[in-house]
C-alpha cells in the first residue's frame, strides 16, 4: 500500500439549490518522499480536498458520503475529530495555507506562537522551546531570527510570513505536508525563493508533499507527479514531464495552452501622436510612524517618472509589489494629488481643473484587479455597466438598456445578465462586465490594473484575447500593470520596469523580453517558472527584501540586492542611458556606452 | 412591463434563499411567526378582540375578574377586558416603535455616511455631536427629554428618536469608512460619478446590512423603552391601551390580581424577544458567509 492513499472519496455540498457533488475521487496514491501536485482552476474542489483529508471540512454544508483516506497505513476517516487533532493534524500532517496573514494570530508575536506550539506538542520547557524556535526560523532562512521572534505578523512581509508558516509546519516533525497554493499572493521573486526553500526542506527531512496549485508552470518546477482535477474528478494523472509534453485529456490541454502562450506584437507605427505624456511625476506620502514616534516621514512611492505613450500602444508596467506601480497609475488618473510633475493627455494638462476634470475622466478608464469588489454587489449588472452613461450621457431607460446590451455583447456576456447581480457570475465573467463598464464612455485610454491576477488561468487566456480584440476594434491605448510577466509579454508593446518608485528600464517589449539589460530586469525574468522547464533548479531567485521607500538606499536604489553592484552604485544616482531605439536603462554599468538622454526625450 | 418582470426575478430568487436560511434555524422561524402574529393582531385588532369597546369604556361591576372563558386574561380595576386591551396595545407599541426607529434611521444613516465619506472636520463635528448624545444612557436621556417636552406618546417618540439616532450614525460611519476604500467606489470616482451619487447609491446601500440588523433588534428595545416611559407616567396617557401603562395601573393589585400585570408583561417579553431573535436571523441571512458565494 502506498504511503498516502485515497479510495472512492465522494464529498457533496448542500445548499438551497440542492445537493451538489464537489469531489469524486476513485483512487489517488502518493509514495513516501514524493512531491505530488494537484492542479485545477479555483472552484473545482482543490481546497475541499485538503480540508477533507484533515477532517476539517465543515459538515454541514459539506457531506462526506463515502471513501477512505489512508496515511501510513492508518484510516483517517475512522478516527474521531479529537483523535485527529491530537495525533494527526500538525503532528503527521502539516498544512501550509495560501494566505499566511489569516492563519497567524495577529495579537501574538511570532515567537509566542512558535513557543506555544512547541511546548504544547513536544512538551519542551520554555527555554528549550525558544532555542528550538530560533533554530527552526533559521532553518527556513529568515535572517535575524532573533528579532523576527519578537515581531507581530503584520510587521513581516508576505514572504517572511510564509516562511514562518513553514517553520510552524516543521515544528512537530510532520512527514506529510499539504501546501495549498502557498505562493499565490507572493511576488515572483519571493515565490521562487519560497519554493526553493520548501524543496530543500523536503529533501532534508524526507517529507511527502501534496502541492495544490492553479498553475501548471509552478507544478512543473516543483513536483514529480501531477493529477489534474476537474469538476471534482481526476481527469488525468501521471509524471509531470509526461503530462506537460504529451497531454491526453482535453481539459489538460486547455490548461496547458493557457500557460504557454506565445506572443506576437504587431508592428506599431512610431509616428502615431503621443497620447499620454508624463513628465517628472512624483508622489510622496507624508506618514507618521506610530510605533517609533517619528512624524512626517516621506514615503517616496513614485519618485520622478517620465515616459511617453503613443496612441494605440500598450505600456506594461512590471515590478514587485511595493515598487509604486499602482500609485503611479492612480496619480496619472488624478485619484491622488501629485507632489510634483505634469501629465499631458492629448496635449492638454490633465491636472488642470482638479479632481473634477470630467473631460479627462471620460477619456480615461480603469479596470481593477479584483472584479468582485470593483462591482457594487447591490447593483444590477445593467446599472453597473451604465454608470458612466449616467454621468456623461442622458439616456432614457430603453436607450440605456439597449446600450448596455450592446456593451455586454462586445464582451460576450449574454443579454439576460442585465437583470442579475455580480455574485451570480464567475470571476472571469465579472471581469468582462468590468471591461464593458470601462468602455461605456468611449474612452481613449484604459488602464488595466492586474486584470487577470485574481481569475483562473483558463479565463485569463480568454480575457487577454478579449482585451486584444477590443483594442483593435476601438483603437484603445492601454496601460497594463501586472506582476505576471507572461501577461505583460502577451499584451504589451512597451515595457517599463519599476523599482522603488523609479523606472529602471524602459523599452520595446520584444527587446526587453529577449534581451533584458538592467540587472533587476534580468533577475525578475529569471524567477518566473516556465512550464517547459522542470525541476526546482530551473528557478533563479533574487535574494533580499525590497527596501522601504521611506528610507531608500543611497545612489542606485537597487544596489543592495544587485549581483553586479560596485562601490559607485551606492554613491551616485544612475542616469538614464539610451542603449537602443527607445530602449532606456538607468544603471551605471551602461553609462559609458550609451548617450545620455531621458526616457521622455 | 417586461423590464419589470426581469427586474423582480433576482429579488424573488434571493427572497426564496432568505426563506430557506430562515427556515433552517428553528428559533428564528418561531420568532418570525410570533412577529407575524403580533403584526396581524395589530392590524386586525378590532376583529380579534372579544370586547373592542372595552379599550375605553368601563364596567365597574365587572372589575378585577380572574381569567375565565368570558375574559381570557381577566379584567382590570375598571372592569375592562385585559385580553382586548393587550391586543389593542400591540397597535400602539409596534407602530410607535416602528415610527421611532424609522425616524432615527432617516436622521442617523445619512449623517453617518457623510461623516464616513468625507472624514476630516465633517467627521469630527458630526462625531462630537453624537458623542454628546451617547454620553447619557438612552433611557435616562429619554426621561429627561420627556420631562422637558411634557408627557405623552408623541413626545415619548420624539425623545426616543433623539436618544437613538447617534447609534446609527456611529454604526454607518464605521461601515462607510471601510466601504469607501472598496474598489467599486474608486471605480465610480474614475468614471466621474458625482460625490452625492457615490454616497447615496454606492456607500449607503452597502452599509445598510448591519443597520437593518441593529434596527430590528432596536425595535424590541424601543418597545421596552416606550413601556418604561409609560410605566413612569411619561409616555402614553390613560386610557390608551399601552402595555407599560397597564402594568403600572395593575401594579397596586399585584400579586393578588396578577393577571392585570402579567399578561401585558408577557406581551412585552414576547415581542422584545422575537425582535431580538429576528435581528439574529437577519444577520445570518445578510451575512455573505452563510450564503453560497
Amino acid at each position: 500500500m502506498a504511503y498516502f492513499e485515497i479510495k472512492d472519496l465522494v464529498v457533496k455540498h448542500k445548499s438551497f439549490e440542492g445537493i451538489k457533488t464537489v469531489l469524486d475521487i476513485e483512487h489517488l496514491a502518493i509514495e513516501k518522499g514524493e512531491t505530488f501536485g494537484i492542479v485545477s482552476e479555483s472552484g473545482q474542489g482543490k481546497t475541499v480536498l485538503a480540508l477533507t483529508i484533515q477532517k476539517l471540512l465543515a459538515t454541514p454544508p459539506g457531506i462526506i458520503e463515502s471513501g477512505e483516506v489512508f496515511l501510513d497505513g492508518e484510516d483517517l476517516f475512522k478516527k474521531t475529530p479529537r483523535q485527529m487533532q491530537r495525533t494527526i493534524n500538525g503532528k503527521k500532517i502539516a498544512m501550509i495555507f495560501q494566505d499566511p496573514m489569516s492563519c497567524l494570530n495577529p495579537v501574538f508575536t511570532v515567537g509566542y506562537t512558535m513557543i506555544d506550539v512547541l511546548r504544547e506538542n513536544r512538551g519542551m520547557s520554555r527555554k528549550e522551546a525558544k532555542a528550538e524556535a530560533i533554530r527552526l526560523l533559521e532553518e527556513v532562512k529568515l535572517s535575524d531570527a532573533g528579532s523576527v521572534m519578537g515581531k507581530y505578523p503584520h510587521q513581516l512581509s508576505g514572504g517572511q510570513r510564509q516562511r514562518v508558516i513553514i517553520a510552524l509546519a516543521l515544528c512537530c516533525g510532520a512527514e506529510f505536508m499539504i501546501a495549498d497554493e502557498p505562493t499565490r499572493n507572493l511576488d515572483v521573486t519571493i515565490q521562487a525563493s519560497v519554493l526553493k526553500l520548501l524543496k530543500e526542506l523536503q529533501r532534508k527531512h524526507a517529507i511527502t508533499v501534496l502541492f495544490i496549485a492553479n498553475n501548471l508552470s509552478l507544478i512543473s518546477a516543483f513536483c514529480d507527479r501531477v493529477a489534474i482535477l476537474h469538476d471534482g474528478r481526476i481527469v488525468e494523472e501521471g509524471d509531470v514531464r509526461e503530462i506537460v509534453r504529451n497531454p491526453q485529456n482535453a481539459y489538460t490541454k486547455m490548461l496547458l495552452s493557457a500557460v504557454s502562450r506565445t506572443h506576437k506584437t504587431e508592428e506599431t507605427d512610431a509616428e502615431k501622436p503621443v497620447l499620454l505624456d508624463v513628465q517628472g511625476l512624483k508622489k510622496y506620502f507624508l506618514i507618521n510612524d506610530e510605533i517609533k514616534h517619528l512624524k512626517n516621514l516621506t514615503l517616496k512611492a513614485v519618485d520622478g517618472v517620465s515616459f511617453k505613450l503613443r496612441q494605440g500602444e500598450v505600456l506594461g508596467i512590471v515590478g514587485e509589489s511595493g515598487c509604486g506601480k499602482s500609485t503611479l497609475v492612480n496619480t496619472i488618473l488624478n485619484l491622488y494629488e501629485p507632489t510634483d510633475g505634469k501629465v499631458f493627455f492629448d496635449g492638454q494638462d490633465a491636472f488642470a481643473g482638479g479632481k473634477r476634470n470630467n473631460a479627462f475622466k471620460k477619456n480615461v478608464q480603469i479596470v481593477f484587479q479584483d472584479p468582485y469588489w470593483s462591482l457594487n454587489p447591490r447593483w444590477l449588472i445593467k446599472d453597473i455597466v451604465a454608470e458612466p452613461l449616467d454621468v456623461y450621457e442622458k439616456l432614457n431607460e430603453n436607450e440605456r438598456v439597449a446600450r448596455v446590451k450592446e456593451l455586454l455583447a462586445m464582451v460576450d456576456i449574454p443579454e439576460d445578465a442585465c437583470y442579475k447581480y455580480p455574485h451570480e457570475f464567475s470571476g472571469g465573467q465579472r471581469q468582462r462586465i468590468a471591461i464593458a463598464r470601462s468602455l461605456a464612455s468611449n474612452p481613449k485610454l484604459v488602464v488595466l490594473d492586474e486584470p487577470t491576477s485574481s481569475i483562473d488561468v483558463f479565463s485569463q487566456a480568454q480575457i487577454l484575447d478579449l482585451i486584444k480584440d477590443l483594442r483593435k476594434r476601438f483603437n484603445l491605448t492601454n496601460i497594463l500593470i501586472s506582476h505576471d510577466l507572461g501577461v505583460v509579454h502577451d499584451l504589451s508593446d512597451r515595457i517599463a520596469v519599476m523599482y522603488l518608485g523609479h523606472i529602471v528600464e524602459f523599452g520595446p517589449a520584444e527587446e526587453i523580453f529577449s534581451n533584458p539589460q538592467h540587472p533587476y530586469t534580468q533577475a525578475l525574468f529569471d524567477s518566473i517558472p516556465d512550464v517547459d522547464s522542470f525541476g526546482i533548479e530551473s528557478l533563479k531567485t533574487l535574494e533580499g527584501q525590497i527596501p522601504s521607500p521611506i528610507n531608500p538606499p543611497s545612489g542606485c536604489t537597487f544596489h543592495t540586492r544587485c549581483s553586479k553592484a560596485c562601490e559607485a552604485c551606492a554613491q551616485r544616482t544612475p542616469k538614464e542611458t539610451v542603449i537602443g531605439e527607445g530602449h532606456v536603462v538607468s544603471c551605471i554599468l551602461f553609462e559609458k556606452d550609451g548617450t545620455e538622454a531621458g526616457i521622455a526625450g | 412591463m417586461h423590464n419589470f418582470i426581469e427586474n423582480m426575478k433576482p429579488k424573488w430568487k434571493s427572497f426564496r434563499e432568505s426563506m430557506y436560511l430562515l427556515a433552517k434555524n428553528k428559533l428564528s422561524l418561531v420568532a418570525f411567526v410570533i412577529i407575524i402574529l403580533f403584526i396581524g393582531m395589530a392590524i386586525f385588532a378590532p376583529v380579534i378582540a372579544p370586547y373592542p369597546e372595552d379599550v375605553y369604556s368601563t364596567h365597574i361591576s365587572e372589575k378585577l375578574l380572574p381569567p375565565s372563558a368570558a375574559h381570557l386574561m381577566g379584567t382590570d380595576e375598571l372592569g375592562r377586558d385585559v385580553f382586548s386591551r393587550v391586543i389593542f396595545g400591540t397597535r400602539v407599541s409596534i407602530s410607535a416603535a416602528l415610527v421611532a426607529v424609522a425616524i432615527a434611521l432617516i436622521i442617523g444613516v445619512p449623517f453617518g455616511a457623510l461623516a464616513g465619506c468625507y472624514g476630516g472636520w465633517v467627521d469630527n463635528v458630526l462625531m462630537r455631536i453624537t458623542d454628546v448624545f451617547l454620553s447619557f444612557p438612552p433611557l435616562l436621556l429619554a426621561i429627561a427629554l420627556v420631562a422637558l417636552l411634557g408627557a405623552g406618546l408623541k413626545n415619548a417618540i420624539i425623545a426616543i428618536v433623539i436618544s437613538w439616532w447617534p447609534w446609527y450614525t456611529r454604526l454607518v460611519r464605521g461601515q462607510a469608512i471601510s466601504i469607501r476604500e472598496r474598489k467599486f467606489v474608486q471605480a465610480a470616482e474614475t468614471i466621474g460619478t458625482p460625490k452625492s451619487r457615490i454616497i447615496f447609491s454606492h456607500i449607503i446601500p452597502n452599509c445598510i446590512s448591519p443597520v437593518i440588523v441593529q434596527a430590528s433588534m432596536d425595535i424590541g428595545g424601543v418597545i421596552m423603552t416606550l413601556a418604561s416611559l409609560s410605566f413612569l407616567g411619561l409616555g402614553a396617557q390613560a386610557p390608551t391601551p399601552e402595555w407599560g401603562l397597564m402594568i403600572s395601573a395593575g401594579r397596586s393589585f399585584f400579586p393578588d390580581k396578577w393577571w392585570c400585570c402579567i399578561f401585558p408583561g408577557v406581551a412585552i417579553f414576547l415581542t422584545v424577544l422575537s425582535f431580538n431573535l429576528l435581528g439574529d436571523a437577519i444577520r445570518e441571512i445578510l451575512d455573505p458567509k452563510t450564503r453560497k458565494k
